[in-house]
């Protein structure tokens, strides 16, 4: 079984547990002694995505200097991620571990999807999610380079080098954060992928194949399922991250595949994010 | 940057709200296209052609449907594959708009020899919206179904011929194709 296993680079979770049976560890908890960082909310309309408003939010860490700037890590789903009291508690797992120096200061940029309300104040306004997140395109990643990420510029001195930046995702979210490095990898290093989406829900499963005749791209990239999530029209979610993890192994690419036997949901993410973390951004040169 | 206060309004993560809606939950099971025996049902009120817009927003426009609740404007082009999707405004006019439904082409099916000028082009030629605000397009492919955030729930089969009109009549589906009007029943119903 390890060896097996081993094929297709599994990291197999030290102890037994029921399925989906995952939780949160203490550097998922607030400690004693360790400053909190700030989170301010903002909101914004896209040119590059016409149309389309969201929020977003913003994390600095009580470490940030504004005569050194600070690594990034973006998260689609922001408002889900930036919760204190959700199934990743980012703001918490970053104070933690920058507090311990485990982390580089590191600002977090956590955005909701679009939507485009509906004007005439009558039925659902349009949710722009699948189209950002599962699209093949730099659409997205132009929308961070363009907007997102010159306006928290303004306030905030950031790192304009790949290796100083990172970008995460759940669901379509995390193959948008995959999708967003693939296409900019000058923009984006780290790829954290949560129960990515590498099915066809708009023809994201052609990946596995792309990465085994594509060059290798200067990408590091942590990618988390489980044996329990999604099998649905769009296809198989445990299947499409084998086949991810087996190209990513193939093309000799800086990754782990965390694969337990987790649903479609944070559980397993959120309990591994603190481990997660450390791995992709471990060695991380500074700033040019 | 424009702050503004901090409410603590969690995000319903959307991972909870896949709104998968597979071909086996529209399609009835031993249903096909049968030549109809009455005449095209009216098309509803909150939809129109795209022959009815000034200055629409897209190259050739080719068959056009709003959502329910009359909110977005979806509007096929014979140039490219996809439906556009367009905020309407309070007066009625359209407002910004963005690719948002991807249509399956040709050139997908790789294995198949197809004309170079064909190979992305889906020929959209009707749109309809139902009840749970899917979206269908007639295609050279077959009717294209889209859940309401644009994801292609599948393809089935059309009526012999290029159907130019689709229409629900309930749980019927109605298509026009040159002179002939075919109709099958399905498992979804239209807008009410």
């Amino acid at each position: 079984m390890r060896a097996l296993a081993g094929l297709f680079g599994l990291v197999i979770l030290p102890t037994l547990h029921a399925a989906d049976d995952y939780k949160l560890g203490p550097d998922s908890e607030r400690q004693s002694g360790v400053p909190e960082g700030k989170i301010t909310q903002h909101k914004w309309t896209s040119k590059v995505f016409p149309g389309t408003e969201r929020d977003y939010w913003v994390y600095v860490p009580a470490q940030y200097d504004a005569r050194a700037p600070a690594c990034v890590m973006v998260f689609q789903d922001g408002g889900n991620y930036q919760n204190p009291k959700g199934q990743f508690r980012v703001p918490v797992v970053l104070d933690n571990l920058i507090h311990r120096g485990e982390l580089p200061v590191m600002i977090g940029i956590f955005i909701n999807p679009g939507v485009v309300p509906s004007a005439a104040g009558q039925g659902q306004g349009r949710s722009n999610r699948s189209f950002e997140y599962d699209t093949l395109s730099s659409q997205y990643v132009t929308f961070l380079e363009k907007e997102i990420l010159p306006e928290v510029g303004k306030e905030y001195k950031l790192r304009q080098d790949a290796p100083g930046r990172g970008i995460g995702g759940i669901s379509s979210g995390g193959i948008c954060a995959f999708t967003a490095a693939w296409e900019r990898s000058d923009l984006f290093s780290k790829v954290l992928s949560h129960v990515g989406s590498f099915t066809n829900i708009q023809g994201g499963d052609v990946y596995p194949g792309m990465i085994r005749k594509t060059e290798r791209k200067p990408i590091r990239i942590w990618l988390q399922d489980g044996s329990n999530d999604l099998d649905n029209l769009h296809g198989s979610w445990p299947l499409a991250n084998q086949q991810m993890a087996a190209a990513l192994r193939f093309m000799r690419y800086d990754y782990r595949f965390d694969f337990g036997d987790g649903g479609h949901n944070g559980k397993q993410g959120g309990a591994a994010l603190p481990d997660a973390m450390r791995w992709l951004w471990r060695d991380t040169p500074a700033a040019k | 940057m424009k702050q503004i206060p901090v409410l603590v309004l969690l995000f319903v993560a959307s991972v909870a709200d896949a709104q998968d809606m597979p071909l086996h939950e529209i399609l009835k099971p031993g249903e096909s296209w049968q030549p109809a025996t009455t005449d095209m049902p009216k098309r509803p009120a909150d939809t129109f052609p795209a022959g009815s817009l000034k200055g629409p927003p897209i190259k050739e426009p080719t068959c056009a449907a709003t959502t329910l609740g009359g909110s977005t404007l979806l509007m096929a082009s014979a140039a490219d594959r996809y439906v556009w999707a367009f905020q309407i405004q309070k007066d009625g006019s359209i407002g910004p708009g963005d690719r948002y439904c991807r249509l399956r082409v040709r050139g997908d099916e790789r294995r198949k020899r197809v004309a170079q000028e064909e190979e992305y082009k889906a020929d959209p030629s009707a749109m309809i919206i139902d009840g749970a605000n899917r979206t269908y397009v007639a295609t050279n492919l077959g009717i294209q179904v889209f859940d309401p955030t644009g994801r292609l729930c599948g393809v089935f089969t059309a009526p012999p011929g290029r159907v130019t009109e689709l229409i629900f009549d309930g749980d019927r589906l109605f298509a026009r194709a040159g002179a002939d009007v075919y109709v099958r029943q399905i498992l979804a119903t239209g807008a009410k």
